[in-house]
Protein backbone atom coordinates (compact mmCIF):
# COMPACT_ATOMS: atom_id res chain seq x y z
CA UNK A 1 0.00 0.00 0.00
CA UNK A 2 1.41 3.98 -1.00
CA UNK A 3 0.80 6.39 1.53
CA UNK A 4 1.70 9.52 0.12
CA UNK A 5 2.23 12.29 3.03
CA UNK A 6 3.99 15.67 1.94
CA UNK A 7 6.45 17.79 4.19
CA UNK A 8 3.64 20.71 3.97
CA UNK A 9 1.34 18.66 5.52
CA UNK A 10 3.07 16.85 8.31
CA UNK A 11 4.58 20.55 9.11
CA UNK A 12 1.28 22.39 8.59
CA UNK A 13 -0.50 19.91 10.69
CA UNK A 14 2.42 19.83 13.59
CA UNK A 15 1.56 23.64 14.10
CA UNK A 16 -1.85 23.17 14.24
CA UNK A 17 -1.90 20.65 16.85
CA UNK A 18 -0.64 22.74 19.68
CA UNK A 19 0.08 21.23 22.61
CA UNK A 20 -2.08 18.27 22.96
CA UNK A 21 -2.82 14.13 24.04
CA UNK A 22 -3.80 12.29 21.34
CA UNK A 23 -4.33 8.90 23.45
CA UNK A 24 -7.10 6.37 22.30
CA UNK A 25 -8.16 3.02 23.07
CA UNK A 26 -9.48 1.30 26.08
CA UNK A 27 -8.58 3.17 29.58
CA UNK A 28 -8.39 0.04 31.62
CA UNK A 29 -8.52 -2.94 29.98
CA UNK A 30 -7.40 -4.60 26.50
CA UNK A 31 -10.05 -5.93 24.34
CA UNK A 32 -10.39 -9.29 23.52
CA UNK A 33 -9.96 -9.57 19.73
CA UNK A 34 -12.57 -12.34 19.87
CA UNK A 35 -15.18 -9.41 21.18
CA UNK A 36 -14.06 -7.18 18.25
CA UNK A 37 -17.04 -8.06 15.77
CA UNK A 38 -19.78 -7.43 18.57
CA UNK A 39 -21.45 -3.81 17.95
CA UNK A 40 -21.08 -1.41 20.74
CA UNK A 41 -24.17 0.27 22.16
CA UNK A 42 -23.81 4.25 22.78
CA UNK A 43 -25.70 5.60 25.50
CA UNK A 44 -26.59 9.38 25.22
CA UNK A 45 -29.77 9.70 26.82
CA UNK A 46 -28.72 12.63 28.66
CA UNK A 47 -29.28 10.96 31.98
CA UNK A 48 -25.81 10.36 33.52
CA UNK A 49 -26.52 7.91 36.33
CA UNK A 50 -22.31 8.11 36.76
CA UNK A 51 -23.49 11.67 38.34
CA UNK A 52 -24.95 9.61 41.69
CA UNK A 53 -21.86 8.51 42.38
CA UNK A 54 -19.38 11.45 43.72
CA UNK A 55 -22.54 12.73 45.70
CA UNK A 56 -23.40 9.32 47.06
CA UNK A 57 -19.97 8.56 48.24
CA UNK A 58 -19.44 11.56 49.66
CA UNK A 59 -23.35 11.42 51.74
CA UNK A 60 -22.07 7.82 52.73
CA UNK A 61 -18.58 9.09 53.94
CA UNK A 62 -20.35 11.80 56.21
CA UNK A 63 -23.17 9.90 57.13
CA UNK A 64 -20.94 7.18 59.04
CA UNK A 65 -19.16 10.66 60.11
CA UNK A 66 -15.74 10.32 58.25
CA UNK A 67 -13.06 12.77 57.02
CA UNK A 68 -11.86 12.20 53.42
CA UNK A 69 -8.46 11.30 54.57
CA UNK A 70 -10.39 8.41 57.09
CA UNK A 71 -12.08 7.24 54.66
CA UNK A 72 -9.45 6.80 52.72
CA UNK A 73 -7.33 4.95 54.88
CA UNK A 74 -9.92 2.61 56.38
CA UNK A 75 -10.94 1.45 52.62
CA UNK A 76 -7.16 1.74 51.59
CA UNK A 77 -6.69 3.50 48.63
CA UNK A 78 -5.70 7.29 47.65
CA UNK A 79 -6.85 10.00 49.38
CA UNK A 80 -7.07 11.58 45.69
CA UNK A 81 -8.91 8.43 44.52
CA UNK A 82 -11.64 9.61 47.26
CA UNK A 83 -11.54 13.55 46.25
CA UNK A 84 -11.55 12.89 42.55
CA UNK A 85 -14.67 11.02 43.49
CA UNK A 86 -16.47 13.00 45.14
CA UNK A 87 -15.36 16.16 42.98
CA UNK A 88 -15.35 15.10 39.07
CA UNK A 89 -18.58 14.11 37.83
CA UNK A 90 -16.83 11.53 35.18
CA UNK A 91 -14.03 10.79 36.88
CA UNK A 92 -14.15 6.40 36.88
CA UNK A 93 -12.15 5.05 39.35
CA UNK A 94 -10.42 1.53 39.43
CA UNK A 95 -12.55 -1.66 40.26
CA UNK A 96 -10.56 -2.24 43.23
CA UNK A 97 -11.28 0.85 44.79
CA UNK A 98 -14.83 0.75 44.19
CA UNK A 99 -15.21 -2.51 45.68
CA UNK A 100 -12.99 -1.37 49.01
CA UNK A 101 -15.53 0.85 48.99
CA UNK A 102 -18.64 -1.30 49.01
CA UNK A 103 -16.62 -3.07 51.96
CA UNK A 104 -16.33 -0.06 54.16
CA UNK A 105 -19.69 0.76 52.97
CA UNK A 106 -21.13 -2.83 53.61
CA UNK A 107 -23.26 -2.06 50.28
CA UNK A 108 -23.17 -4.85 46.98
CA UNK A 109 -20.15 -4.13 45.03
CA UNK A 110 -22.05 -5.00 41.62
CA UNK A 111 -24.30 -1.87 41.86
CA UNK A 112 -21.49 0.40 43.33
CA UNK A 113 -19.31 -0.57 39.90
CA UNK A 114 -22.40 -0.12 37.95
CA UNK A 115 -22.93 3.78 39.52
CA UNK A 116 -19.05 3.99 39.21
CA UNK A 117 -19.13 3.65 35.46
CA UNK A 118 -17.23 0.32 35.50
CA UNK A 119 -19.94 -1.74 34.59
CA UNK A 120 -23.11 -1.45 32.35
CA UNK A 121 -26.51 -0.71 34.14
CA UNK A 122 -29.30 -2.33 32.11
CA UNK A 123 -31.55 -1.84 34.63
CA UNK A 124 -33.76 0.90 33.53
CA UNK A 125 -35.04 1.68 37.05
CA UNK A 126 -31.98 1.30 38.70
CA UNK A 127 -30.93 3.95 36.29
CA UNK A 128 -33.71 6.25 37.09
CA UNK A 129 -33.18 6.02 40.53
CA UNK A 130 -29.23 7.24 40.28
CA UNK A 131 -30.41 10.04 38.70
CA UNK A 132 -33.35 11.14 40.95
CA UNK A 133 -30.06 10.56 43.68
CA UNK A 134 -27.78 13.15 41.98
CA UNK A 135 -30.67 15.33 41.84
CA UNK A 136 -31.55 15.25 44.90
CA UNK A 137 -27.82 15.26 46.63
CA UNK A 138 -26.71 18.60 47.99
CA UNK A 139 -23.24 19.47 49.18
CA UNK A 140 -23.81 21.27 52.68
CA UNK A 141 -21.26 19.85 55.73
CA UNK A 142 -24.48 18.08 58.07
CA UNK A 143 -26.80 16.06 56.28
CA UNK A 144 -30.15 17.55 56.61
CA UNK A 145 -33.02 15.29 57.51
CA UNK A 146 -33.95 15.43 53.73
CA UNK A 147 -30.49 14.18 52.46
CA UNK A 148 -30.65 11.44 55.11
CA UNK A 149 -33.69 10.29 53.71
CA UNK A 150 -32.71 10.64 50.14
CA UNK A 151 -29.40 8.08 51.17
CA UNK A 152 -31.43 5.59 53.05
CA UNK A 153 -34.10 5.14 50.67
CA UNK A 154 -31.15 4.80 47.61
CA UNK A 155 -29.42 2.83 49.84
CA UNK A 156 -32.08 0.61 49.96
CA UNK A 157 -32.40 0.17 46.22
CA UNK A 158 -28.91 -0.91 46.37
CA UNK A 159 -29.65 -3.95 48.35
CA UNK A 160 -32.27 -5.19 46.40
CA UNK A 161 -31.03 -7.80 43.44
CA UNK A 162 -31.28 -6.75 40.20
CA UNK A 163 -34.19 -7.55 38.52
CA UNK B 1 12.70 -8.56 4.90
CA UNK B 2 12.06 -5.41 3.82
CA UNK B 3 9.05 -3.68 5.27
CA UNK B 4 6.77 -1.34 3.89
CA UNK B 5 7.39 2.60 4.44
CA UNK B 6 6.93 5.56 3.43
CA UNK B 7 8.53 8.79 4.03
CA UNK B 8 6.91 11.85 5.99
CA UNK B 9 8.59 14.26 8.57
CA UNK B 10 7.66 15.64 11.82
CA UNK B 11 8.22 18.98 13.56
CA UNK B 12 11.25 18.88 15.73
CA UNK B 13 10.87 21.73 18.79
CA UNK B 14 14.36 22.45 19.18
CA UNK B 15 15.44 23.06 15.66
CA UNK B 16 12.20 24.69 14.52
CA UNK B 17 11.92 23.06 11.80
CA UNK B 18 11.08 19.94 9.94
CA UNK B 19 13.31 16.95 10.46
CA UNK B 20 12.65 13.15 8.24
CA UNK B 21 10.82 11.05 9.49
CA UNK B 22 9.21 7.18 8.23
CA UNK B 23 5.83 5.80 8.52
CA UNK B 24 6.24 2.16 8.66
CA UNK B 25 3.76 -0.06 7.96
CA UNK B 26 3.77 -2.46 10.72
CA UNK B 27 5.35 -2.47 14.26
CA UNK B 28 8.22 -5.16 14.77
CA UNK B 29 10.09 -6.18 18.15
CA UNK B 30 12.66 -3.37 17.34
CA UNK B 31 9.42 -0.95 18.18
CA UNK B 32 8.53 -3.17 20.99
CA UNK B 33 12.07 -2.70 22.16
CA UNK B 34 12.08 0.94 22.02
CA UNK B 35 8.36 1.36 23.97
CA UNK B 36 9.96 -1.25 26.73
CA UNK B 37 13.80 0.55 27.10
CA UNK B 38 12.72 3.71 26.09
CA UNK B 39 9.10 4.75 26.29
CA UNK B 40 8.57 3.40 29.59
CA UNK B 41 11.51 5.15 31.75
CA UNK B 42 10.88 8.06 30.26
CA UNK B 43 7.34 7.73 31.44
CA UNK B 44 8.53 7.05 34.63
CA UNK B 45 10.71 10.11 35.03
CA UNK B 46 7.52 12.06 33.85
CA UNK B 47 5.38 10.86 35.89
CA UNK B 48 7.88 10.95 38.64
CA UNK B 49 8.09 14.81 37.89
CA UNK B 50 4.24 14.99 37.92
CA UNK B 51 3.39 13.14 41.31
CA UNK B 52 6.67 15.65 42.75
CA UNK B 53 4.62 18.61 41.56
CA UNK B 54 1.40 17.53 43.36
CA UNK B 55 -0.42 16.72 40.21
CA UNK B 56 -3.91 14.93 40.83
CA UNK B 57 -3.58 11.27 39.37
CA UNK B 58 -6.61 11.83 37.44
CA UNK B 59 -4.38 14.00 35.24
CA UNK B 60 -1.91 11.92 34.92
CA UNK B 61 -1.11 10.39 31.37
CA UNK B 62 -4.25 8.12 31.06
CA UNK B 63 -1.92 5.48 28.51
CA UNK B 64 0.75 5.32 31.26
CA UNK B 65 -0.72 1.48 31.83
CA UNK B 66 -0.25 0.59 28.09
CA UNK B 67 1.50 -2.79 27.59
CA UNK B 68 2.18 -2.19 23.65
CA UNK B 69 3.77 -6.12 23.83
CA UNK B 70 0.85 -7.62 25.43
CA UNK B 71 -1.31 -5.85 22.29
CA UNK B 72 0.90 -6.86 19.37
CA UNK B 73 1.09 -10.50 20.81
CA UNK B 74 -2.50 -9.91 20.95
CA UNK B 75 -3.20 -9.54 17.29
CA UNK B 76 0.04 -11.27 16.06
CA UNK B 77 -1.01 -12.77 12.30
CA UNK B 78 -4.35 -11.29 12.28
CA UNK B 79 -4.70 -9.68 8.78
CA UNK B 80 -7.65 -7.46 10.08
CA UNK B 81 -5.40 -5.74 12.82
CA UNK B 82 -2.79 -3.56 10.87
CA UNK B 83 -0.21 -1.45 13.02
CA UNK B 84 1.77 1.87 11.77
CA UNK B 85 4.34 3.46 13.48
CA UNK B 86 7.06 6.72 13.31
CA UNK B 87 10.18 6.27 13.16
CA UNK B 88 13.08 9.35 13.74
CA UNK B 89 16.18 9.48 14.44
CA UNK B 90 16.62 5.78 14.90
CA UNK B 91 13.58 6.13 17.79
CA UNK B 92 9.60 4.75 17.58
CA UNK B 93 7.97 8.24 17.99
CA UNK B 94 4.47 6.79 17.72
CA UNK B 95 2.32 3.52 17.08
CA UNK B 96 -1.40 2.72 16.39
CA UNK B 97 -3.32 -0.53 16.08
CA UNK B 98 -5.98 -0.63 13.91
CA UNK B 99 -9.12 -3.15 13.50
CA UNK B 100 -10.53 -3.83 10.26
CA UNK B 101 -14.15 -5.48 11.57
CA UNK B 102 -15.85 -2.46 12.76
CA UNK B 103 -18.77 -0.58 11.32
CA UNK B 104 -19.93 3.51 11.29
CA UNK B 105 -22.31 4.62 13.46
CA UNK B 106 -22.72 8.04 12.08
CA UNK B 107 -26.56 8.26 11.09
CA UNK B 108 -25.42 8.34 6.64
CA UNK B 109 -22.71 5.92 7.49
CA UNK B 110 -24.41 2.91 9.61
CA UNK B 111 -23.38 -0.12 9.19
CA UNK B 112 -20.66 0.88 6.52
CA UNK B 113 -17.31 -0.69 7.33
CA UNK B 114 -14.72 1.77 8.82
CA UNK B 115 -10.89 1.32 9.90
CA UNK B 116 -11.13 1.42 13.91
CA UNK B 117 -8.50 2.43 15.77
CA UNK B 118 -7.97 0.27 18.77
CA UNK B 119 -5.17 2.18 20.04
CA UNK B 120 -3.12 5.27 19.34
CA UNK B 121 0.08 6.67 21.37
CA UNK B 122 2.65 9.73 21.25
CA UNK B 123 6.19 8.52 22.23
CA UNK B 124 6.64 10.25 26.38
CA UNK B 125 8.93 12.78 25.18
CA UNK B 126 6.91 13.92 22.19
CA UNK B 127 3.77 14.60 25.43
CA UNK B 128 3.54 17.93 26.51
CA UNK B 129 2.25 16.86 30.03
CA UNK B 130 5.24 15.31 30.35
CA UNK B 131 8.18 17.31 28.84
CA UNK B 132 8.60 20.35 28.44
CA UNK B 133 9.11 21.39 25.80
CA UNK B 134 7.60 18.11 23.89
CA UNK B 135 10.59 16.59 21.60
CA UNK B 136 8.49 16.37 18.17
CA UNK B 137 5.17 17.58 16.67
CA UNK B 138 2.53 16.10 14.40
CA UNK B 139 2.62 12.38 15.35
CA UNK B 140 -1.06 12.33 16.60
CA UNK B 141 -2.09 13.95 13.08
CA UNK B 142 0.34 11.36 10.79
CA UNK B 143 -1.07 8.30 12.77
CA UNK B 144 -5.12 9.02 11.99
CA UNK B 145 -4.08 10.37 8.24
CA UNK B 146 -2.94 6.60 8.11
CA UNK B 147 -5.78 5.19 8.82
CA UNK B 148 -7.67 7.47 6.61
CA UNK B 149 -5.13 6.49 3.84
CA UNK B 150 -6.08 2.69 4.63
CA UNK B 151 -9.08 3.63 4.63
CA UNK B 152 -9.30 4.95 1.17
CA UNK B 153 -7.13 1.78 0.15
CA UNK B 154 -9.84 -0.65 1.52
CA UNK B 155 -12.59 1.86 -0.29
CA UNK B 156 -13.98 3.10 2.78
CA UNK B 157 -13.47 6.61 1.62
CA UNK B 158 -11.90 7.52 4.49
CA UNK B 159 -14.18 6.67 7.59
CA UNK B 160 -12.54 5.75 10.60
CA UNK B 161 -13.45 5.74 14.08
CA UNK B 162 -11.99 5.93 17.96
CA UNK B 163 -12.67 5.94 21.74
CA UNK B 164 -10.80 8.84 22.47
CA UNK B 165 -9.31 8.88 26.22
CA UNK B 166 -10.50 11.99 27.74
CA UNK B 167 -7.24 13.91 27.38
CA UNK B 168 -7.73 13.90 24.16
CA UNK B 169 -11.24 14.69 23.27
CA UNK B 170 -10.22 18.27 22.15
CA UNK B 171 -7.66 16.53 19.69
CA UNK B 172 -10.36 14.58 18.17
CA UNK B 173 -13.12 17.30 18.03
CA UNK B 174 -11.38 20.16 17.40
CA UNK B 175 -8.21 19.17 15.55
CA UNK B 176 -9.31 16.29 13.62
CA UNK B 177 -13.03 17.68 12.95
CA UNK B 178 -14.45 14.27 14.33
CA UNK B 179 -18.05 13.87 15.13
CA UNK B 180 -18.48 12.99 18.99
CA UNK B 181 -21.14 10.49 18.91
CA UNK B 182 -21.12 10.62 23.13
CA UNK B 183 -19.88 8.11 25.67
CA UNK B 184 -20.10 4.66 24.85
CA UNK B 185 -20.88 2.30 27.97
CA UNK B 186 -19.63 -0.39 26.48
CA UNK B 187 -16.33 0.67 26.30
CA UNK B 188 -15.49 2.22 29.70
CA UNK B 189 -17.52 5.83 29.16
CA UNK B 190 -14.80 6.66 26.60
CA UNK B 191 -16.40 9.09 23.99
CA UNK B 192 -16.46 7.82 20.60
CA UNK B 193 -15.59 9.51 17.50
CA UNK B 194 -16.26 9.42 14.10
CA UNK B 195 -14.52 10.73 10.53
CA UNK B 196 -17.08 10.53 7.99
CA UNK B 197 -15.71 10.46 4.06
CA UNK B 198 -16.56 14.27 4.05
CA UNK B 199 -15.12 15.01 7.38
CA UNK B 200 -11.81 12.68 6.18
CA UNK B 201 -11.61 14.82 2.71
CA UNK B 202 -11.49 17.97 5.45
CA UNK B 203 -9.32 16.70 7.31
CA UNK B 204 -6.62 16.18 4.48
CA UNK B 205 -7.44 19.46 2.90
CA UNK B 206 -6.72 21.39 6.23
CA UNK B 207 -2.61 20.50 6.20
CA UNK B 208 -2.43 21.32 2.65
CA UNK B 209 -3.76 25.17 3.12
CA UNK B 210 -0.57 27.03 3.67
Amino acid sequence: MKIEITREWCINMAQMEGDVEVGAGLLALDPDVADTAVEANVVETGEDPQLAFGPFVQLMRRQIGLSVEELANKADVDMSDIINIEKRHHYTPEPRTVVRLSQVFELPSKRLMQLSGNADIRDRHFKEEAVRFAAKSGSIERLTNSERKAINTFVAILNKDET
Amino acid sequence: MSRDVSPISLYSVSENGPVDAELFHDITEEELMDWQTSWLPSLAEGMQKLKQKGVLRADWPESAHWNWRDKASKIEGLLACPCFCIKTQGMTQGMIQLNLVKSARLPQQTGRPLVFIDYIENAPWNRPKLHTPPRFKGVGSILVRAAIELSIAEEWDGRIGLHSLPQANNFYSSDCGMTDLGKDADYENLRYFEMSPDQAKAFVMKGNQS
